[in-house]
């Protein structure tokens, strides 16, 4: 599993330590997750799309070519970049 | 050389968590201590013969157990509340010393029926979980860093 959450922290200007007390959760996790070493759990995986106010699957996607989105959506993940 | 290369590996750890499971972590290891603390004293009453014998022989022979629960308690709520990343970390070491016990506790019993004077060592599969449980700690870290 891949995931955006490394440039959606850099658009904030967030530290990992920053990202990780919004979410309640260890630096570590934030770390882990960024560098694809540990896929949250939904609870998690859903509390960061709504972070940044992004659909699930905009942050989160399988494979290593980007972000799967769909046409209608406003939010993509390939308007954001 | 740098501050994060300079800190111990304790201080590092603690950092690495919320407050929450910083403040959950050290009840935790204060009841554990406690536990020691007890545990000792109860087997020295005992090898001493100050209070073996009649009912405050059965009361120094619980109280480590009585604490233990407690321990038992607080690390389940340290568990609870902790971030899920560090849960998997403390289930996969958890689960590798409980393995690493389950070859050790056998084989102990079986040398010693083969006559090897393990006799003296009592807490061999204890203690062989607890290493094991904290480099499984260690090698749960290493993965996900």
């Amino acid at each position: 599993m891949k995931n955006r959450l490394k440039v959606l922290r850099a658009e904030r200007d967030w530290t990992q330590a920053r990202l990780a007390e919004e979410l309640d959760v260890s630096r570590q996790t934030v770390n882990a997750i960024e560098r694809g070493k540990y896929d949250p759990g939904l609870s998690l995986a859903f509390k960061i799309a709504r972070l940044f106010d992004r659909r699930i699957e905009d942050v989160f996607f399988p494979g290593t070519n980007g972000p799967q989105t769909s046409a209608a959506d406003s939010h993509g993940a390939s308007s954001q970049e | 050389m740098n501050q994060a290369t300079t800190d111990s590996f304790w201080v590092r750890y603690c950092a690495d968590m919320t407050a929450r499971d910083r403040r959950n972590l050290w009840r935790y290891l204060w009841i554990l201590f406690a536990w020691a603390v007890c545990f000792v004293a109860s087997s020295w009453l005992i090898e001493v013969d100050l209070l073996s014998t009649g009912p405050m022989g059965w009361v120094v022979a619980v109280v480590p157990s009585l604490v233990a629960v407690f321990a038992v308690v607080a690390y389940g709520r340290y568990l609870r509340d902790a971030d899920e990343l560090q849960r998997a970390i403390q289930l996969q070491a958890l689960a590798l010393a409980v393995c690493a016990g389950f070859v050790v506790w056998p084989a102990v019993q079986l040398i010693e029926r083969l006559g090897a004077p393990i006799g003296d060592w009592p807490s061999v599969p204890l203690l062989t979980m607890v290493v094991f449980y904290v480099i499984g700690v260690l090698l749960s870290r290493r993965r996900y860093q």
